[in-house]
């Protein structure tokens, strides 16, 4: 019975694909009959999604069953790794994760189908039709290239078990959240060349785009951050971000929606700057599948990349080819009878809004070019060089910091008409108050702030005072409204949740502390204002592993009692490798973190502990970006009584 | 009217020239740090000898065309490339020079004895510092250095027969 | 940048001076590990990078100086072990493109008005 799962799997994939296949040709035939078609794509995308679902299902259940001979549960999994593990391993590789992709893809096109919302049947059939499209070429992708279902003729007796990096809880939710990110970017994808092709791009269409790129960047946002926290708590140097190849193919597309969401604002409110957010639009998604084709071909190297194989490089590539390229050949022809505004007022919150996606899209570019010079330098014969972190930093701090600027400034200023003195007037308020804060800051904490880093923190304040200068804003507080929150929740959020992340990572990269020593049993060693001392160490025994603990008692340097770190070194039995599983511990917004390094001896170690202060509002920061995209989705909805239903136009 | 219509190309040309960048890049190993020591004298460097407690060998002093092979009992893709080094030295084209990198003696007499010896002389470098020189980095490396005593060509990974062939 | 990284070596220290230890920091946290390339030679604990930092270590001992260090390791391992890349005529687009497409687009958006 067990040997029929991946058959039936596989068959369930290939229906899928045919059903993708017959719509389109269908629609080929019958586009001009819109109601019909309007109907037939609702049943379609129900079918292909419960297909795609059943078939994952399946190759979920190979996993469980252990049936190794599927060459993708014998390479990603083994009997003794945990059941929750073997259903992360699914995704853990290639093939899987490729039918994630597809699988995820489905979803979105299915939310779009019953999800209520007010967008025009021929816009909506042209949507429906572009996401198969894409799904068509993915199904190709996996059936010609990767499919997770292959079997071996000669079954070996066991796997080859999970990388033990990927066994880990942050593992289970981070690939899922990313791909509802940056695959719900198809959605908003699909809008625009359906607008394109209608030769219809106002603020109706603004309007049915906005709330679909909010909910895919909000998972985006909550996929990237996860990734991070996993990354720091896991991988044990201490580090979250590390501008990786493969985290910078997840953060471009997230930056350039950050623009496209304001684009799509100003475009929505005034009907100005149309053609940079189609062009963004289009962009977010390519990045997207640029990303998709950075893990796994093998142009870069990194400790995230997919085995890579130049052949399927070339099929990404050949689909992103002809994807982006019509879609922008569209752009380029289409673009010139749509009517759009311009912009007519400096001093106006369009104008500031715009700026800003300047700084967001110079961004995105500054991580594209970083990320693919080594490749055209390689390419050109010159000499190999690699781009790390310090680039990054260099180029990219000049051009954020900006940013906070701008964004306190867009928060408070109106749109439209407003005159110098107005605008002056409203930013020397924030800036005095941000000033006065730093300043108190500065005292409390005995001045650990020089120059520099207080000038970076009073930009960071900025926006943070502008939003709660808007809450506390007499007219606003005395009558709270409903409409209020729910129209506005949402934008503050995510605008705190910024400036709170950017305070968490100036405070921890400035006075983070980092230290390496050694250490024997009823030995202590200080690190920052806490003692810890070595107690003892136990032989630890996991389930497909071996290891050894440390533990180690924390006390601060008052003597208060802080409990214990219980830092290990594990062997993984199967895979033959040997993983250190830091402990942290957190007192208020800082972390205490340790791991083990060699062992010297019987009773002595090599440590490396890190002091991390304020590095909680980094996640709490992420959180609230994510969160705040959710709440505004809010706004789309008009509660009445005892029914939700969506606001007309 | 013009100039709106060409600003509008632009996105699409830039994506086309990207394209390429990303094709080519398809087919050149990113992992593979070329040397800078290619075309250059081969360096100064003495190595004591395997099994030898006194007297070092100064690779300078060797007469082209010979490989330095950098190996250690404790590397698996070494081994996947003895049967390429034990074909050359039945051919007699080169000397082969091994380089025992960052391991025990003991352990590489074993190894040697188990799956076959084809240097034509051992040298040791047990803290791997002296072969800095040469810009190693990992095993196996090969080098091939030609009859005016230049480094002509590296190899980073598994050994493959034309290596030697392509260099002669 | 910004960063104030405090490293306590406990092990094969001799008595250094501040600056000794200061340009070793910058050192090991500027060069990349070839072994695990994603990783700096600070971050990374393969023995490579271990040799690397010995070596350092030797060399600052030694009095040389921060650019005849790099220089010595370039000349071996070429610019990639440089994590930060270099600044020469190749990599001139590499440094000045992101400030040159800013400046364009906020120029952009200075003249669109009508």
């Amino acid at each position: 019975m067990n040997y029929l799962f991946p058959e039936i799997g596989n068959i369930l994939l290939i229906f899928a694909f045919v059903v993708c296949t017959c719509f389109l040709a269908y629609f080929l035939k019958y586009r001009k009959i819109i109601d019909e078609v309007n109907v037939v794509c609702s049943r379609v995308v129900f079918l292909q999604f419960g297909l795609i679902s059943l078939s994952f299902l399946f190759l979920v259940l190979c996993f469980i069953t252990d049936d190794f001979s599927v060459i993708n549960v014998a390479q990603n999994s083994n009997s003794k790794l945990p059941w929750y593990y073997k259903i992360t391993a699914s995704w853990g590789s290639h093939e899987g994760s490729i039918l994630l992709w597809l699988l995820v893809l489905n979803f979105w096109t299915f939310l779009i189908t019953i999800v209520p919302n007010n967008i025009e049947k021929k816009v909506f059939n042209d949507v429906i039709v572009v996401q198969n499209i894409i799904t068509l070429g993915l199904y190709l992708f996996v059936l010609l290239t990767s499919n997770p279902f292959d079997r071996f003729n000669d079954p070996p007796f066991d796997g080859r078990d999970l990388n033990p990096l990927l066994q880990d809880p942050g593992m289970i939710f981070h690939p899922p959240l990313l791909y509802l990110g940056y695959v719900g970017f198809s959605i908003v994808f699909s809008l625009a060349i359906a607008g394109l092709v209608s030769g219809k791009l106002d603020s109706k269409w603004a309007r049915w785009s906005r709330p679909w790129t909010i909910l895919a960047w909000s998972f985006l946002t909550f996929g990237i951050g996860l990734g991070s926290w996993w990354a720091y708590n896991e991988l044990g140097w201490g580090g979250w971000w590390f501008w990786d190849p493969v985290e910078n193919a997840s953060l471009m597309p997230w930056l350039c929606a950050t623009a496209l969401i304001h684009s799509l604002i100003v475009s929505e409110k005034l009907g100005i700057f149309k053609n940079w957010t189609i062009l963004l639009a289009i962009s977010t998604f390519s990045l997207s599948l640029l990303g998709t084709f950075l893990v796994r071909s093998g142009v870069i190297t990194s400790v995230h990349a997919f085995a890579s194989d130049p052949a399927r490089g070339v099929f990404i590539l050949c689909f992103l080819f002809l994807l982006v390229g019509s879609s922008l050949t569209l752009y380029s022809f289409r673009m010139k009878n749509v009517i759009s505004q311009n912009l007519k007022n400096f001093f106006s919150k369009e104008f500031f809004l715009l700026l800003n996606n300047v700084v967001m899209i110079a961004s995105t570019f500054t991580v594209l070019l970083g990320t693919i010079y080594p490749i055209v330098m390689d390419i050109f014969g010159l000499s190999k060089i690699s781009i790390g972190p310090p680039y990054y930093e260099k180029l990219l701090a000049p051009i954020f910091l900006p940013m906070f600027f701008l964004m306190a400034f867009s928060i408070l200023i109106n749109w439209k008409k407003n005159t110098l003195q107005i605008t002056v007037k409203q930013i020397s308020k924030i800036i005095v108050v941000a000033f006065i804060f730093c300043l108190f800051l500065n005292l409390l904490t005995k001045f650990e702030f020089n120059f520099v880093l207080s000038v970076m923190l009073f930009l960071i304040l900025l926006p943070a005072i502008s939003v709660f200068s808007l809450i506390l804003k007499p007219d606003n507080f005395r009558k709270i409204k409903f409409n209020f929150l729910v129209n506005k929740s949402g934008m503050y959020f995510s605008h705190i949740g910024v400036a709170i992340f950017a305070f968490g990572v100036l405070y921890v990269n400035s006075f983070d502390i980092e230290s390496d020593s050694k250490i024997s049993i009823g030995e202590k060693i200080n690190v920052g204002s806490y003692i810890i001392k070595l107690e003892s160490t136990k032989n630890i025994k996991g389930s497909n592993y071996d290891g050894i603990q440390g533990i180690f008692k924390v006390n601060d340097i008052n003597g208060r009692d802080l409990g214990f770190l219980y830092p290990e070194k594990r062997f993984y039995v199967t895979q033959k490798t040997t993983m250190t599983e830091s402990s942290v511990k957190k007192i208020w917004f800082d972390d205490l973190y340790l791991s083990l390094g060699e062992q010297l001896d019987n009773e002595t170690w090599i440590i490396r502990a890190y002091y991390k202060p304020f590095i909680m509002f980094l996640w709490i920061g992420v959180i609230l970006i994510g969160l705040g995209g959710i709440f505004s989705l809010l706004q789309y909805y008009s509660f009445n009584s005892s029914t939700l239903y969506v606001k007309k136009n | 009217m013009l100039k709106k219509i060409n600003f509008l190309f632009i996105p699409l040309l830039l994506f086309c020239f990207f394209c390429i960048i990303l094709y080519r890049g398809l087919f050149n190993d990113p992992k593979v740090v070329s040397s800078p020591l290619l075309g250059k004298q081969v360096p100064n460097i003495s190595y004591p000898v395997l099994n030898q407690a006194i007297g070092e060998i100064n690779i300078k002093d060797i007469d082209g065309p010979y490989l330095i092979n950098i190996f250690a009992s404790w590397c698996l893709p070494c081994v996947e490339e003895l049967p390429v080094l034990i074909n050359e030295k039945n051919k007699k084209r080169v000397k082969i020079i091994g380089v025992n990198y960052k391991d025990d003696p003991v352990n590489a007499n074993n190894w040697l004895a188990t799956y076959g010896n084809p240097y034509d002389v051992v040298l040791f470098d047990k803290d791997g510092m002296k072969s800095i020189d040469l810009g190693v980095y990992g095993v196996p490396e090969t080098f091939f250095i030609d009859t005016n005593k230049i480094i002509k060509d590296k190899k980073i990974g598994v050994l493959d027969a034309k290596f030697v062939s392509d260099n002669l | 940048m910004n960063n104030i990284f405090f490293v306590l070596f406990v092990f094969n220290l001799h008595s250094q001076s501040e600056n000794k230890l200061e340009i070793y920091n910058k050192l090991i946290n500027e060069l990349r590990c070839l072994v695990c390339q994603n990783q700096s030679i600070a971050e990374s604990n393969a023995p490579f990078a271990v040799d690397i930092k010995n070596i350092i270590k030797e060399k600052i001992n030694n009095g040389e100086s921060e650019s005849q260090i790099k220089n010595f390791l370039v000349d071996r391992y070429s610019d990639f072990i440089l994590y930060d890349p270099p600044i020469n005529v190749e990599t001139i687009f590499l440094w000045f493109a992101p400030f040159i497409i800013l400046i364009f687009l906020v120029l952009r958006v200075f003249f669109s008005k009508k």
